[in-house]
C-alpha cells in the first residue's frame, strides 16, 4: 500500500507544479525572461573561462582597439579585453543582484509579518519606520548608505540590501494582513497551534508568491542599482570587472568614438534587467490563480 | 448516547476520549457575556448566556443572523478578536474548570484536541499550501507526541471514518482538488482526529447544497454516537434542529430566550419569539397560505430595550414587559423561557403570528 501511496503522491503533487511551469512557459514574455536570465547566469558561471584573455591583465600593444577577430568586442584603455570583462562583470552583477535582494528579504520578510501578524505597537513602529524609509528614493538611500558603509562590492550589496528592504516589509505587510483574516488561520487557532507554528505554515507559504515576484523584479533594479554604485565608485573596486565601473571608464572615450568600452557592459545590463523583469511579470501571471 | 461507547472507536486507547466525571456536564456556559467597544461605555453583544451540554448530547443554539449564536461559540473556544470584543462577564466550565481563568497556552492546548470547532466555510478553512494528509497530522501532532507516519495512519483513518471515497487517494491532494462537501467531511475529519470531549459546529452546512447538508449531518451525528462526544450546533436552520438535536437554546438579541428538550421546544414553544420561529417554518402538509413572519427587526446593540429584548416586536407585550429583562424561569421541568407571560395558554388562544 505504501508503495501505491507514493506514486499516488508523486501525481498529485505533479499536477500543480507542472501547471506552473506551463503556464510560465506558455507566456512569451516569462519565456523570453527566463531564457535570458538563464543565459546570463551560465556566462557568469562558464564564460570567463571560454575566452582566452585574463579580464584584469593589462596589455600595452592593445590599448582601445576596436573590436576585431581577436577581441570580438575590442579592448580597454589598459588594453584589457572587453569581452572578457563583461564576462567576469556578469558574476559581480548577478551576485549582487541577488545577495541584495536575499538581503532585503532576510530584513523586510520577518519584519513585514511580525507588522502584519502582531499588528498594534508591533505594526505602528514598523510601519513608520518604513514610511520614513520609503520617502527617500531607492537608489539615493543605497548611494548614501554604501558611501557610509565604505567603497566595496560587499557594502554595495549590504546598502542596497538595507535600501530594498522597506518595499519587501511593506508587500509583506500587506499579505499578511490580508492572509491573516482567513478562514483557515483562525482555523490553526482552533486547533490549537502557536503563533511561530501559524506564521511558518499558514502564512508563509501563502504570501509567498507576490514575494517572489517582487524580488525577481527588484533582482532587476539592484543590478542597476549594484552597476550606479560601481560606477560612482563606490561598488566594485578596480582592477576586479563590473558593468558599471566598466560604464564609468568607458563613458569618457564615447566622444572619441571609442564607442565598445561602453556600449558591451550597457547592452549587457540592459539585457539582464529585461530579463528580470520579463520573469518577474511572467512569474506573477503564472502564479496568479485567477489567470488560466 | 452514553459515554461508555468510547471504547467502540477503532483508535489506539490513547486518541480515546477519557469518560468524564459521571453526571458533570462536559461544558456548562453560566451567565457570559460579551461586549465590544471601551470599558466605560460597553456595548454587549451577548448577555447572561447560560447552557449545559453532557456527554453523547447534542445542544443547537438557534436565532437569526445576528442574535450572538457564532459570538458566543467564539468565546466558548477563546477565539474571539480581543480586542475589540471581549468576555465581559461569566464563567465557562469545560470539564469542571474554568477556561477564561485558565492561562492562554493551556487553553491553546485544549484546542484541537479535547474541545474542536468546525466552521461554516469549507471552501477557504484549509490551508491551499499543504495537503489534506498533512493538515489532518498536524493537528494530531499538536497535540500528541507520536511520528509522522503515525500521524499520517491516523489521517488515513480519519479520512475513512469521513467517508472519503478513495482515502488514500485524496490524503496527498489539496483543499483546491476537493469539493466543498468533500472539505467540510476534512473539516470534521481533523476536529475529530484527536477524540474531543466538545465538537461546536458553528452552521456547518450553510454553505453546502441541500443534498450534501443530510450526508454531512447524519455523518456528523452518527460520529458523535460512536465517540461520545458533546456537540454544540449553531445554525438558523429549524430543520437541522428537529432532525439532530437533543436540547435546544433560541438566542434572540444576544440572550437566550427559551431553552429546553426538543420536542418541548417543538411541541410547546412558550417564548413568543420561538412561536414566531415555528410560525415561520414552511411545511409540506400544512394548509396555511402564508409563512407567518415576526413584523419589525432586531434592534441595534446600542439601541437595546430596557426590558424584554423581543417586546418591541412582540403581539402578547404587556407593560411589565417593558421595564426589567425577563429572568429564565423553569415552565416544566427542563423547559426554560424568559418570558412573564408564559405559559402564554393562561392569557390567550392565538399564536403569535394571528396577532401581527
Amino acid at each position: 500500500m505504501s508503495i501505491a501511496l507514493e506514486s499516488a503522491a508523486q501525481q498529485e503533487a505533479a499536477v500543480p507544479r507542472s501547471r506552473f511551469w506551463g503556464k510560465l512557459l506558455r507566456n512569451r514574455s516569462a519565456a523570453i525572461g527566463l531564457t535570458l536570465v538563464g543565459l546570463f547566469l551560465l556566462l557568469a558561471i562558464v564564460g570567463p573561462s571560454l575566452v582566452p584573455w585574463d579580464p584584469i591583465a593589462t596589455s600595452w600593444t592593445t590599448v582601445r582597439k576596436p573590436p576585431s577577430a581577436a577581441h570580438w568586442f575590442g579592448t580597454d584603455e589598459l588594453g584589457r579585453d572587453v569581452l572578457a570583462r563583461v564576462l567576469s562583470g556578469a558574476r559581480a552583477s548577478l551576485t549582487a543582484g541577488v545577495i541584495s535582494v536575499s538581503i532585503a528579504v532576510a530584513i523586510g520578510g520577518p519584519l513585514g509579518v511580525a507588522a502584519g501578524y502582531f499588528g498594534g505597537w508591533t505594526d505602528t513602529i514598523i510601519s513608520r519606520c518604513t514610511e520614513a524609509l520609503l520617502a527617500c528614493p531607492f537608489l539615493i538611500l543605497a548611494i548614501a548608505l554604501g558611501s557610509v558603509l565604505g567603497a566595496s562590492l560587499t557594502n554595495a550589496m549590504i546598502a542596497i540590501g538595507i535600501a530594498a528592504a522597506p518595499i519587501f516589509i511593506r508587500l509583506t505587510r500587506g499579505q499578511t494582513l490580508s492572509v491573516k483574516t482567513e478562514d483557515f488561520v483562525e482555523g490553526a487557532r482552533a486547533i490549537g497551534l502557536p503563533h511561530r507554528w501559524i506564521i511558518a505554515r499558514y502564512i508563509i507559504p501563502n504570501i509567498f508568491a507576490p514575494i517572489l515576484v517582487q524580488a525577481t523584479l527588484i533582482v532587476a533594479q539592484a543590478i542597476i542599482a549594484e552597476a550606479s554604485l560601481s560606477f560612482l565608485g563606490l561598488g566594485q573596486q578596480p582592477p576586479a570587472p563590473s558593468w558599471g565601473a566598466m560604464l564609468s571608464t568607458g563613458k569618457n572615450f564615447v566622444q572619441q568614438g571609442q564607442w565598445w568600452m561602453s556600449v558591451f557592459p550597457g547592452v549587457a545590463i540592459f539585457f539582464t534587467v529585461l530579463g528580470f523583469n520579463l520573469l518577474g511579470d511572467g512569474l506573477r501571471d503564472a502564479l496568479d490563480p485567477r489567470e488560466s | 448516547m452514553p459515554a461508555t461507547k468510547n471504547t467502540d472507536m477503532p483508535f489506539s486507547s490513547s486518541l480515546a476520549p477519557r469518560p468524564s466525571e459521571a453526571g458533570e456536564p462536559v461544558l456548562r456556559v453560566e451567565g457570559l457575556g460579551v461586549a465590544i467597544g471601551p470599558a466605560e461605555r460597553p456595548v454587549t453583544l451577548v448577555e447572561d448566556v447560560s447552557l449545559e451540554i453532557a456527554a453523547g448530547r447534542t445542544l443547537c443554539v438557534v436565532g437569526e443572523s445576528g442574535c450572538g449564536k457564532s459570538l458566543t461559540s467564539l468565546a466558548i473556544m477563546g477565539l474571539l478578536a480581543t480586542p475589540p470584543l471581549r468576555v465581559a462577564s461569566g464563567r465557562v466550565l469545560f470539564e469542571g474548570r474554568d477556561l477564561l481563568t485558565m492561562e492562554p497556552r493551556e487553553r491553546a492546548d485544549l484546542r484541537g484536541d479535547r474541545m474542536t470547532m468546525i466552521f461554516q466555510e469549507p471552501m477557504t478553512s484549509l490551508n491551499p499550501a499543504f495537503t489534506i494528509g498533512d493538515q489532518i497530522a498536524e493537528v494530531v501532532r499538536r497535540h500528541r507526541d507520536i511520528s509522522a507516519e503515525a500521524a499520517r495512519a491516523t489521517a488515513l483513518e480519519m479520512l475513512r471514518r469521513v467517508r472519503i471515497p478513495s482515502p488514500e487517494k485524496r490524503l496527498d491532494e489539496y483543499p483546491h482538488q476537493m469539493s466543498g462537501g468533500m472539505r467540510q467531511r476534512v473539516m470534521i475529519a481533523m476536529a475529530l482526529a484527536n477524540g474531543p470531549r466538545l465538537l461546536i459546529a458553528d452552521e456547518p452546512t450553510t454553505a453546502l447544497d441541500v443534498t450534501i447538508q443530510a450526508q454531512i449531518l447524519s455523518l456528523v451525528r452518527n460520529l458523535q454516537r460512536e465517540t461520545g462526544t458533546a456537540l454544540l450546533l449553531i445554525t438558523h436552520d429549524l430543520g437541522v434542529v428537529a432532525e439532530v438535536a437533543d436540547e435546544v437554546a433560541v438566542m434572540y438579541a444576544g440572550r437566550i430566550v427559551e431553552r429546553g428538550p426538543v420536542e418541548a421546544i417543538f411541541d410547546d414553544p412558550q417564548h413568543p419569539y420561538t412561536i414566531g420561529l415555528m410560525g415561520s417554518l414552511p411545511s409540506l402538509a400544512g394548509d396555511q397560505e402564508r409563512l407567518v413572519t415576526i413584523p419589525g427587526s432586531v434592534p441595534p446593540p446600542e439601541r437595546m430595550p430596557r426590558g424584554c429584548r423581543f417586546s418591541p416586536r412582540c403581539p402578547f407585550a404587556i407593560a411589565g414587559c417593558h421595564t426589567a429583562p425577563p429572568p429564565l424561569a423553569e415552565i416544566t421541568p427542563g423547559h426554560w423561557a424568559a418570558c412573564i407571560r408564559a405559559p402564554l395558554e393562561a392569557f390567550v388562544g392565538a399564536p403569535a403570528g394571528e396577532a401581527a
